[in-house]
């Protein structure tokens, strides 16, 4: 073992420090740094122009960052070009080529060329696990989009790289193969334990796939975590609003812990930021409908304005009395319905749990 | 030692294939059927010298000369205008050369200067081909003379070569001048000018479009002529009585070449019997007398209507004379 | 199952150890410098000798404006270049409603064979443009077919005219059809809905729909015009042009200096139109919305008839005067013979080289395909796809349009000057067939890069990136991947390049030598001296080679679109 192989094991997998690119005016991607472990899947999240896709290519070496590196196991690579890295990759559009068979896009970067049993062998394998078996033969054309997706990440996965990178994947899918081959590519990765980072604009994707999640906005990183806490515990306004649905209150300052919403005061699980004036947030299904009234903090009553049945739960609509012009979502799931049936116009109790409630300062929305 | 001895060798044999593949750039204003069988007898006579030719109408020959003078590309000049070698012969760029066979060359036809800077092959003169199918048509007489061709009836209905680009069209215009003087000669043209439609390009186009009835008069030469009558066009060789323009075709050796050995023998060739004999296929009047037979389209008095030409005057004038003329009609080409 | 990729990933990790210096790198860096070298030598160093010698008196002392001055006053020059505008702007005025009138007929109705209308209306780009002034000799001049059709004399502005229509019509066609074809066809329903009379909808949404079109079909038809040499020359007559004045003075008169002047007169209309069409081609390419609907025309009767009536008349009209030029050149003698005769193929009596010209177009010609094809084609590939070519990019980009804006007799002009300096260590080609070959894809270049980079451009943007990250060099992907999927541009683009060398003369006009003499060039020869029935029969073979050529390479295209089928197939 050569002495700094303890430190470059202790060095993350992949790791960028200080990333900055620039397209004249425009800030792509404004002084990132990330790091990744070995085996991990994370998702870069954002909505398009966030500089997810700038950062996955600057990774990758197909673009040059104007500040910063690259790290790979704490070696430089900022300036190596693609071919002296190591990754495989997997482009929204395919990138087939159309002019070869599965098998040789497959093989395409499969060396030395003459071993062609070997790398028939290799092959037949990749398409085992990545459920087309027998697809040799066949041309990209004549494949569902799906089956090319999967193509495509065979070929990304046949000369074992040490990083796969995914350019939204699944993006130009049909909702129902998406789902399919998003499990299995989350099964995959867990079987080859190949360190993988993943552009997409899905949040319910990302959320679902990642064991961590990189939620970026406007060239910047706006939180790092896992799946659950970036959905529960979102830590900007942005971050907030981009996953998942979300109540939005105007509140104003009490006491430290306490806010004002219309004429009610709530009572917050943590200590308000600074200012004076709040967006107060509240996830649809924290909103709690009580089944009878019962004076405690955080409780409220509301006019019911809609009931919409979407499946696995129900929406509701409500009006809180006290807060003029503010309307309440709340997601109910049907166990809770069973116990007492909600119509519209009725007056229901509602309780906003304190632990469940984030202040963000006031600011400009996104 | 071995080594020294054989690259001495290779050099020699070198050096002997390219004695024996001499190729001579020849800059010509021949016609292009003339140029097959000249090439063809210089080279059975000296197989070790290949000719590569240039051809251009006389002008655009003269031009390329005049200005490749510092830096000439040809080697012999065989069959060009006398007056336009006279022009190079003034600016020194001829190497005087008197061919094996120069006391038998009739003395006008030769340069004055000895040895000569360059030595006649034979005469073209001007001949008027007029189509007579056309002219029935149209009820256009038969132009007897130059001044004819000024009448009103012929309006439209003659071409001429350009003088600045074709040999032919510069020996009508300074035969013009040199027959009637230069006031009268100027006037003339003016006349002239009135009645022509177009100006071409070439000498033999002028007799060719006659030919074609696309213009019932063109102002051509005498070789034309006749073989475009021996082709069986309708047209009539008109010889104009006050007298015919002419040229020499002459050849000369551009001062200056590398071969000149090589050049030197074509430039006898150019001059012998056997090439006369090969020019009195095409012209009536040779620069070595006794070669000549007569030709039938031709009148029998043919050589006498050939007008006094100074070579010296018209090579001196010759800028100036083109000058003039595209002042004159050039620019006024559409203001008629 | 699946060993290798654990072994793998225990490795060094997502670097290799660099080893030896980056050759992909390298070569990305250095071919393109070494295209834009190639252009500069071939393009833009011969132009500048040009402007320099516009400046310069022969013996190499700067005189300043004093050529430009000398031309100034030089009224057979100043009415050459009025002559130049008037036909120039009097056959735009023709050509251009002419050729939208024959693409909206194509276009936008259900008429009878399109297909074949639309060949038939590309054929003049197979004929050297001196082929239809012989045949409008044929039929309008004096002695022609229908010489009673006219009042005046075919020679001169109205037959300059007429044959500058045929030889532009195709060029004006193409850039109408495409227009038009691109327009949306919902714009037109939505009139339609609205209740726009087909009057009102032709001026609401065709015209403005076109009119980038219709600009850029207009300096197109202009500047050929203003440079084209070959109808003036036949049927000019006394109507002298700039481009014929040209050739006059260097040609001619060796007066290059003039030449180099009136070379510059013809740049700048040139050199404008080209700024003016390029400004508005990135205008409509942005109007153009990629939804747009083409617009399928439905059956009317009455219109079909109409359009075809005069897609008929279009096209006899360019069919008649191919097929003259193609008669004259088998009639013993216009107009006393009219027996049949192979005599005029015979060209051995008449100056330009005959059929060892012939030869020489053709080997001109193949060289110009196979060596431009791929020249062309790797120029645009490092334009478009060789991400280490990012930087020089820009430049090769402007250098390969460059050409579009230069006329080839000025371009040949300024392959006198250059190539033929005595302090040019490149003299040695002058006079020679590479140098006419070199001339002759410059001169064409942007049409083909243009061609190539559009074929590129349709490609995955992604392919060059994962074969990158499978650490393929690019040059295999190139010769595995791009060049199978552009083979049918890349023999579009030899075809064009063989057709163009086979029928262009402006160039090389200025750089054959006697043993490299071109047919094109021979025709001028053969006009010049007269012999117009040889003339037509080797404008005959030019058009006849062209076409072969062009037919065989379809077929082959169509060959590797039925290979590429296979990859289609479902």
């Amino acid at each position: 073992m050569k002495p700094d192989d303890a430190f470059l094991s202790a060095a993350p997998h992949l790791a960028v420090a200080g990333l900055s690119r620039r397209y004249g005016a425009f800030t792509a991607l404004d002084d990132v740094s990330l790091a990744i472990r070995k085996g991990e899947f994370v998702c870069l999240l954002g909505p398009s122009g966030c500089g997810k896709t700038t950062l996955l290519r600057l990774v990758a070496g197909l673009d040059t960052p104007d500040a910063g590196r690259v790290l790979a196991h704490g070696a430089d690579i900022t300036r190596l070009p693609p071919a002296r890295r190591d990754y495989g990759i997997v482009f929204q559009s395919y990138a087939l080529f159309p002019n070869l068979s599965v098998a040789d896009n497959i093989a395409y970067g499969l060396t030395p060329r003459r071993e062609r049993a070997r790398h028939r062998e290799r092959v037949r394998e990749l398409l085992e696990l990545v459920g087309l078996p027998g697809a040799e033969d066949k041309y990209p054309a004549a494949l569902s989009g799906g089956q090319q997706q999967r193509v495509a990440l065979a070929r990304a996965l046949a000369t074992s790289p040490g990083l796969l990178l995914l350019d939204e994947p699944l993006s130009a899918l049909d909702a129902r193969v998406r789902d399919k081959l998003r499990d299995e590519l989350k099964r995959l990765q867990k079987k080859l334990g190949v360190t993988t980072l993943m552009v997409t604009h899905d949040q319910a994707e990302a959320l679902a796939i990642a064991d961590r999640v990189v939620v970026m906005n406007a060239g910047r990183i706006e939180q790092v975590g896992t799946p659950s806490e970036i959905y529960r515990q979102p830590a900007s306004r942005f971050v907030a609003e981009f996953v998942g649905e979300a109540n939005w209150l105007a509140a104003r300052r009490v006491a430290d812990d306490v806010v004002e919403v219309g004429s009610h005061r709530l009572v917050l699980g943590q200590a308000l930021p600074a200012g004076d004036a709040f967006s107060l947030f509240v996830r649809p299904e924290d909103v709690l409908v009580r089944e009878r009234w019962q004076a405690a903090p955080n409780t409220l009553l509301a006019r019911v304005a809609d009931v919409a049945f979407a499946g696995a739960l129900t929406r509701l609509k409500l009006a809180p009395e006290g807060m003029p012009g503010v309307t309440l979502t709340a997601e109910l799931c049907p166990s809770m319905l069973s116990r007492q049936t909600v119509v519209p116009g009725q007056i229901v109790p509602v309780a906003l749990p304190a632990e469940r409630l984030i202040a963000y300062p006031e600011g400009a929305r996104c | 030692m071995t080594l020294n001895t054989l690259a001495a060798a290779v050099g020699l044999a070198l050096a002997a294939t390219a004695a024996q593949a001499a190729t001579l750039t020849v800059y010509t204003a021949l016609e292009a059927d003339q140029i097959k069988p000249y090439k063809e007898a210089f080279e059975k006579a000296n197989p070790d010298v290949e000719l590569r030719f240039v051809r251009e109408s006389t002008g655009i020959i003269t031009a390329k000369l005049l200005s490749e003078k510092n830096n000439p590309k040809a080697d012999v000049v065989w069959g060009l205008a006398a007056t336009s070698l006279q022009v190079l012969a003034d600016q020194g760029m001829l190497q005087p050369y008197a061919p094996k066979s120069l006391a038998s060359i009739t003395p006008a036809f030769r340069d004055r200067a000895n040895p000569p800077r360059w030595v006649g092959m034979d005469v073209w003169a001007a001949t008027i081909c007029f189509n007579t199918v056309e002219a029935a048509k149209k009820g256009l007489p038969k132009p007897q003379s130059w001044m004819d061709l000024t009448r009103p009836v012929y309006k439209d209905q003659i071409v001429m070569p350009h003088p600045a680009s074709s040999g032919t069209g510069f020996l009508d215009v300074s035969a013009w001048l040199q027959m009637f003087g230069d006031k009268k000669g100027w006037d003339y043209m003016d006349k002239l000018h009135v009645n022509m439609a177009q100006y071409v390009h070439s000498g033999s186009k002028p007799c060719k479009m006659a030919a074609a009835g696309e213009y019932p008069i063109g102002i051509s030469f005498e070789y034309r002529g006749a073989q475009l009558k021996e082709k069986g066009a309708p047209i009539d060789l008109v010889f104009p009585k006050e007298g015919l323009g002419w040229d020499l075709e002459a050849t000369a050796i551009v001062k200056g070449t590398k071969q000149l050995a090589a050049a030197q023998r074509l430039a006898d060739f150019a001059a012998s019997r056997p090439a006369m004999e090969l020019y009195e296929k095409n012209y009536a009047v040779l620069a070595m007398p006794g070669v000549a037979k007569p030709n039938p389209l031709l009148p029998a008095n043919y050589e006498k209507q050939l007008v006094k030409n100074d070579f010296t005057w018209a090579a001196r004038h010759r800028d100036a004379i083109l000058k003039e003329w595209s002042r004159r009609y050039e620019s006024k080409a559409e203001a008629k | 199952m699946l060993n290798m990729p654990a072994r793998r990933t225990d490795g060094a990790g997502p670097a290799r150890p660099a080893s030896g210096p980056d050759l992909e790198a390298l070569l990305g860096r250095i071919l393109p410098l070494v295209w834009v070298a190639a252009l500069l030598l071939a393009i833009a160093f011969p132009l500048m000798a040009m402007l320099g010698r516009a400046f310069l008196a022969a013996d190499g002392g700067f005189v300043g404006l004093a050529h430009f001055a000398e031309v100034a006053g030089s009224p057979g020059l100043v009415r050459a270049a009025l002559n130049s505008f008037a036909v120039s702007a009097a056959a735009t005025l023709v050509v251009v409603p002419l050729a939208f009138g024959f693409a909206f007929a194509l276009t936008r109705t259900a008429t009878w064979g399109r297909g074949v209308f639309r060949q038939v209306a590309l054929l003049p780009l197979l004929a050297p443009s001196l082929m239809p002034a012989i045949s409008l000799v044929y039929l309008f001049g004096n002695q022609g077919l229908l010489k009673d059709w006219v009042g005046g004399s075919v020679y001169g502005f109205w037959g300059v005219l007429a044959g500058e229509v045929f030889y532009t019509f195709p060029h004006a066609f193409l850039i109408l059809a495409t227009a038009l074809a691109a327009s949306d066809a919902r714009l037109a329903e939505a009139a339609r809905v609205l209740g726009a009379g087909p009057v009102r909808r032709f001026f609401s949404v065709t015209l403005p729909a076109a009119r980038y079109g219709l600009v850029s079909a207009a300096l197109v038809v202009f500047t050929l015009v203003v440079t084209d040499f070959g109808v003036p020359k036949v049927v000019g007559g006394d109507f002298n042009v700039l481009a014929v004045e040209a050739f006059k003075q260097v040609i001619g008169q060796q007066n290059f200096e003039r030449g180099a002047v009136v070379g510059l007169m013809l740049l700048v209309p040139a050199l404008l139109t080209f700024g003016v069409e390029r400004r508005l081609a990135r205008r409509q390419a942005a109007a153009l919305s990629a939804r747009a609907v083409p617009f399928a025309p439905s059956r009317r009767r009455g219109v079909d008839l109409a359009a075809f009536a005069g897609l008929t008349l279009v096209s006899f009209a360019i069919v008649s005067l191919l097929a003259v030029g193609v008669a004259a050149s088998l009639l013993a003698y216009w107009p006393y013979d009219l027996s049949f005769t192979l005599a005029h193929y015979d060209f051995s009596g008449v100056d330009g080289g005959g059929w060892s010209a012939y030869v020489n177009s053709l080997t001109l010609a193949t060289a110009s395909a196979l060596v431009g094809a791929p020249l062309v084609f790797l120029g645009a590939y490092w334009t478009e796809k060789l991400k280490a070519a990012a930087g020089v990019a820009p430049v090769l980009r402007a250098f390969a349009l460059l050409p579009m804006a230069v006329p080839g007799l000025v371009l040949g002009l300024g392959y006198v000057f250059f190539f033929n300096h005595p302090a040019n260590p490149l003299r040695g080609l002058y006079g020679g067939m590479a140098l006419m070959a070199v001339c002759t894809v410059a001169h064409f270049y942007t049409t083909a890069h243009l061609t190539a980079a559009t074929a590129l451009k349709q490609l995955d943007a992604e392919f060059e990136a994962v074969a990158a990250s499978l650490k393929v060099p690019f040059w295999v992907t190139l010769y595995r991947v791009t060049l199978p999927v552009c083979t049918p541009a890349l023999i579009d683009v030899a075809r064009f390049f063989f057709v163009s060398a086979m029928t262009t003369v402006s160039a090389l006009i200025f750089l054959y030598s006697p043993d490299s003499s071109v047919a094109a060039v021979a025709l001028v020869t053969m006009d010049d001296a007269g012999d117009t029935a040889a003339a037509a029969a080797m404008a005959t073979l030019i058009v006849a080679t062209s076409a072969a050529v062009s037919l065989a390479l379809s077929a082959l295209e169509g060959a590797v679109s039925r290979r590429k089928a296979r990859w289609k197939s479902r």
